[in-house]
């Protein structure tokens, strides 16, 4: 039955020129319905028929269908069969050659090759087929035939030697396709691999090296996806590909290093660097000099970073390649003289540590000497002596500072020392080194004596150099300088020694610096002699934390700097500012170290419950204090950090045991499981809108540890816990514990488990909160109900509930109710940004991927469509829940959507709003580098609004953010902004004269950019 | 690449960024134009040269800026880094085009070479006092170029 029906397709795909009807087929032959040797019968009268045009279809049918096949579904007789047919049908008209390659490349990768086959295929298209004559999908064709049977049919390929070797020559000889050139280059390698090229390796290097340097740029939006670092990097492997090629290669590649356009430079560099690693050590010989002084050029001249970067790496791959050969006795010399060339070009340099080539010379050194552990040996023995000697000949502290600059260079080229069987270079000069650099500690110019601490640590940084006491020495030192120098980047400089110290050699900083701290710390700082004011205990505390890096010096530190807050929580007088510091070392010593499991149960065994203590004791004496520490906003919630992030990390165990212990003290009232026996003046009731303030607030804590667990940690009670949050929430006037609570609520919203309790806690808390906000006026409960909406909205948003959509659909309406529009762009912002103390991904929270995208996608029509039909009154929140939507919104997102939105932005500077005009100039700022084209469009609007903000009186930063824009404009395409050239420029000189320094400088900033667009139109 | 006449020359510690300080982020305090301001304007102005700003070849100091904001007046000294140096003009006129286009037009900026510090110093300073010579030579479009490539910011504009 199927017959007649493939037939006809088969006659319409021949005659007509659809490509239909090939997917019948080759499912008919797959489904066996179809035998192969039919198709071929029924194709044979237009395989042969008289006109071209039909061969051509008929050919291309069949390599269609075979293309189509599983690649084990012929057998061998079949694939000798048909590749017997291919390779006689070369013979045919060009016009059929294509078709034919198509068949053949399928053939390849059948898996039952007949032997001999691959070879036969190879032969005879080399044989009858111009492959350059070819289009591009056509040589691509014969490049993969090349590919495939590579792979598969190497061993039979082999054979042919170098007749295969020039037939590749030839096949891509002249090749001008990229896409092609990718094929090509990586076959050289293969080829170069497996064959004889000896006869042909100039030839071959010739054929692949005419395309460097790589200059190739992709076509905007190339649906090819070549890059040229793909070509970059296939041509590399070529030219490295074998030490054959090296007598070609290389004068090459100091032709290219010579020329004047930086990329080859670099191209030419990162190439030989690719040599050195098949290439041999006397490949390089008679190349040497020249390398070198190409090298020496880039490094010294200093024009382009980058440039300079792949000489120096290349320099150090050549001199590794160099030592390779060390056991040989030619080689030794080699490297010898080598190095010895380098020494006596860069010697004198280093002699003259007030001029600008010091430290370039010091990097050619350094970078040969990294090269291998000899030649590290050989030059470190030269150099080292040399700059010792010069640093005592200069006296000039500039000159000494660069001397010593280049000889860390050197101490820390030979931390790559590895010598099995030699010591490090340095370890020969090791008391002289030291000597110099302990004196220089002693030094009255604090460059030297930050050089000298500098370079202790690098030499303490090298494995079986220094000895034991001199270590401990150092420390001392250090320490020393810490606590008494009067300068402060030399007193910053030694605590990140000390910190090093601590995290290297911890018995050291045990034993000597952190007794000496602590034994400070004890002194009364009010009686300290002048000579050292910054010795302070916020100072020496700081100290402290920052060599905390440890778990031995950590369990030491932070017990000191708890005692330290509890101190400052029992004193009657309140010291803000010492609290705050206090709080901040140890939040950043529990940031840094809570990772490690060893570090959070110390953390949570001895800090934990104790932080909890103190604030609880702060919380519910409130009768006898007019102020405390703990109740100011600040020192509040960084404590709450520090309690979050240790929670955080709590095991489930952990997690559950602190649950039941919160919600016994916050919701039972049983504050005496933690105080103790310590006084209570009251029973300690955060969850009562009655409570004091200093109580309410305390849902900071609260939130700080429920809301920062694992979400297998299972809150009993939940929902009850939920209706009074909500109710808190509604009552509360004092805004701190207002936001606490309602997070709180978010938060644990956000992480309950799904199912139907869930839904019918959602759908009855929205039937309430709907009622408040329409009728919640009365009782003033609106805004509460609003902003409870808001964050609830955000916990499902997050969470990508389905009740969600619901709720931001009647967020939408907010803007247009006189009484909550004034808080309805809030709500977008609290979807949007990322609060970090609650729902984050530290803390667990689920977060559906794509949240922001999806939920603005969600809210952009309707905010566009309110904003173009609501009265002039209302257009700003309108504006300002937008701007809020672009400053989160991931920015591919946004750049497919921006072009109806660059409208609204310009209307939103026009409003007197100055939050509203700041963030939509930052984000113009963004969209002129994101999106050039599409604000580009609109500068003869924007300009002159711009120009008018940056002379907007009531706020400097708005005309910052104004003169920013403006600078930023000027990298548009050079089209669009000339013709502005004139008018910005003679604008531009009014707030040349502005009365605020920062504006002066945004100024003159943004006007020298605007007289450069001439210079760059070039 | 041309030759250089001064391959090696020294190199200076650069001067930290100006700290801000309370008053200029206060909105109704009127900051003077300072030393200092102006220092910040032309330190980091490129050397003809080499790639190096004035202020790392000490061409220009701090301690050499002066301002006058009672007389509307700006007096910059600059140190050619050798006494034969055929960029001095170069220089001196980079400086003061920097300075042209990023002061307010109130004041009137005196451009000098510091005394002794040149072999032809009292031509260049002619020439660098000269409003007509000065506005002649930017008018010269390869001069500008010149210029420009000096005030422009980004440092690979060898490229």
């Amino acid at each position: 039955m199927a017959a007649p029906m493939w037939i006809n397709a088969l006659e319409v795909y021949v005659n007509g020129h659809q490509a239909t009807g090939v997917d019948t087929i080759s499912k008919g032959i797959i489904g066996k319905e179809i035998q192969l040797v039919e198709l071929i019968e029924k194709l044979g009268p237009h395989l042969t028929s008289a006109d071209t045009a039909v061969r051509c279809r008929g050919t291309r049918l069949l390599g269609e269908v075979l293309h189509r096949l599983p690649k084990d579904f012929l057998t061998i007789k079949e694939v000798e069969l048909l590749v017997n047919f291919f390779s006689d049908r070369l013979k045919d008209h060009h016009s059929v050659t294509p078709h034919v390659l198509f068949g053949l490349l399928a053939m390849s990768t059948f898996t039952h090759l007949p032997p001999g086959s691959g070879q036969q295929m190879v032969k005879e298209v080399s044989k009858e087929v111009h492959v350059q004559s070819l289009a591009q999908a056509d040589r691509r064709s014969a490049y993969s035939i090349l590919i495939n049977l590579l792979h598969t049919k190497m061993e039979e390929l082999k054979p042919m030697g170098a007749d295969f070797v020039y037939s590749f020559i030839q096949t891509m000889d002249g090749e001008r396709d990229p896409r092609n050139l990718v094929l090509a280059f990586n076959i050289v390698p293969v080829i170069v691999q497996n064959f004889p090229i000896g006869m042909f390796a100039e030839e071959l290097f010739e054929v692949t090296s005419c395309y460097f340097p790589i200059d190739f740029t992709p076509p905007p939006n190339d649906p090819h996806g070549v890059t040229k670092d793909e070509l970059v990097l296939g041509l590399q492997r070529c030219m490295a590909a074998t030490p054959l090629f090296a007598q070609y290669c290389l004068p090459l590649l100091i032709e290219k290093m010579t020329s004047d356009v930086q990329s080859a430079k670099k191209d030419a560099f990162h190439t030989l660097a690719k040599c050195t690693e098949t290439y041999a050590a006397k490949d390089f010989q008679e190349f040497l000099s020249s390398l070198f002084m190409c090298m020496k050029r880039e490094v010294l001249s200093g024009v382009s970073e980058m440039v300079e970067g792949a000489a120096l790496s290349a320099l150090t791959a050549v001199v590794s390649v160099l030592s390779t050969g060390v056991q040989q006795k030619n080689s030794e010399t080699l490297l010898d003289g080598f190095l010895k060339d380098i020494i006596k070009d860069c010697r004198h340099h280093l002699t003259q540590p007030e001029l600008k080539l010091m430290y370039p010379s010091g990097k050619l050194l350094q970078a040969a000497a990294a090269g291998s552990d000899q030649a590290c040996c050989i030059i470190l023995r030269e150099i080292i002596p040399l700059l010792l000697e010069q640093f005592h000949k200069h006296t000039q502290v500039l000159n000494r500072r660069s001397v010593l600059d280049v000889l860390l260079g050197f101490i820390k080229i030979s931390k790559r020392f590895n010598g099995s069987d030699e010591k490090n270079p340095v370890a020969e000069y090791k008391d002289a080194i030291m000597t110099v650099l302990f004196s220089l500690l002693s030094e009255t110019n604090f460059l030297l004596r930050c050089a000298g601490l500098t370079g202790i640590v690098g030499m303490l940084t090298l494995t079986g150099v220094t000895s034991e006491e001199e270590q401990c020495l150092a420390a001392e030192h250090m320490l020393k300088l810490v606590l008494e120098d009067k300068d402060s980047s030399v007193r910053t400089e030694a605590t990140t020694a000390l910190t090093f110290m601590s995290s290297e050699l911890t018995w050291i900083a045990c034993k000597i610096v952190l007794p000496k701290l602590v034994e400070y710390l004890k002194t009364d700082f009010m009686e300290t002699d002048q000579s050292s004011p910054h010795l302070s205990s916020g100072y020496l505390l700081n100290t402290l934390a920052a060599i905390s890096v440890h778990k031995d010096i950590i369990q030491e530190t932070v017990p000191i700097l708890y005692q330290q807050l509890e101190d400052l929580t029992n004193r009657p007088e309140t010291d803000y500012s010492e609290a705050e510091l206090c709080l901040n070392c140890i939040a950043n010593i529990v940031q840094s170290s809570v990772q490690e499991k060893e570090n959070l149960d110390f953390f949570y065994e001895h800090l934990l419950q104790k932080l909890l203590k103190i604030s609880l004791q702060s919380f519910i004496n409130y009768l006898s204090r007019t102020e405390h520490v703990l109740w100011k906003q600040d020192i509040l919630l960084k404590l709450c950090s520090v309690i979050r992030t240790i929670c955080q990390h709590l095991s489930q165990r952990q997690g559950e045991e602190m649950v039941k212990n919160v919600l016994a003290v916050y919701v039972e009232g049983q504050s005496h499981l933690w105080l103790g026996g310590a006084e209570a003046e009251g029973a300690f009731k955060p969850l009562q809108a009655s409570s004091p303030w200093q109580q309410t607030q305390a849902l900071h804590v609260f939130l700080a540890v429920i809301c920062a667990l694992h979400q297998n940690v299972l809150v009993p009670s939940l929902y009850s816990l939920l209706d009074m949050l909500v109710n808190l929430t509604l009552q509360l006037s004092h805004s701190l514990s207002q936001l606490g609570t309602v997070k709180c609520l978010a938060g644990l919203i956000n992480k309950a488990p799904q199912g139907t309790e869930l839904d019918s806690y959602l759908e009855s808390l929205k039937q309430k909160l709907e009622t408040l906000l329409n009728t919640g006026v009365e009782s003033g409960q609106h805004q509460g109900a609003a902003l409870v909406w808001q964050w609830v909205t955000k916990a499902l948003v997050l969470r990508g509930h389905p009740i969600s959509g619901k709720f931001v659909e009647k967020m939408m309406t907010f803007f247009e109710n006189s009484n909550l529009n004034k808080l309805a762009a809030d709500g977008f912002y609290i979807v949007m940004a990322e609060f970090d103390d609650v729902m984050t991904k530290h803390m667990h929270a689920i977060i559906r991927p794509l949240y922001k995208q999806r939920f603005f996608h969600l809210t952009l029509p309707g905010l566009i469509q309110g904003f173009n039909s609501t009265i002039a009154d209302r257009k700003q929140f309108y504006l300002t829940a937008l701007s809020y939507l672009l400053r989160f919104v991931p920015k591919q997102v946004l750049l497919s959507e921006l072009p109806p939105l660059v409208p609204l932005l310009v209307q939103s500077l026009l409003i007197e709003e100055v939050s509203l005009q700041l963030s939509t100039m930052t984000t113009m700022y963004d969209l002129m580098h994101d999106a050039p084209l599409i604000l580009g469009e609109y500068l003869d609007t924007l300009i002159p609004k711009f120009l008018k903000l940056s002379r907007y009186e009531p706020s400097m930063k708005v005309r910052i953010a104004a003169l920013q824009c403006l600078g930023m404009m000027t990298t548009l395409p050079q089209h669009l902004t000339t013709p502005h050239q004139k008018t910005v420029v003679r604008e531009l000189a009014h707030p040349l004269d502005d009365k605020k320094r920062l504006v002066r400088k945004e100024a003159a900033q943004a006007r020298g950019e605007w007289y450069l667009l001439e210079t760059m139109q070039k | 690449m041309p030759i250089l006449e001064n391959v090696n020359p020294e190199i200076h510690q650069k001067a930290s960024a100006r700290e801000i300080t309370h008053a200029e982020e206060d909105d109704d305090v009127v900051d003077e134009i300072d030393g200092r301001e102006i220092f910040d304007l032309i330190r980091n102005i490129n050397d003809p040269e080499h790639p190096l700003s004035l202020e790392e070849l000490n061409v220009v100091e701090n301690s050499r800026v002066h301002v006058d904001n009672a007389q509307n007046r700006v007096m910059v000294d600059f140190t050619p880094t050798i006494p034969h140096c055929s960029m001095a003009t170069l220089i001196g006129l980079s400086i003061r085009v920097k300075l042209l286009r990023s002061l307010p037009n109130r004041f009137k900026v005196d451009v000098r070479i510091t005394p002794g510090t040149h072999a032809s110093e009292e031509a260049v300073n002619k020439q660098l006092a000269d409003k007509e010579r000065v506005a002649a030579a930017l008018e010269n479009s390869h001069l500008l170029e010149v210029v420009n490539q000096c005030l422009s910011s980004n440092k690979t504009s060898s490229e």
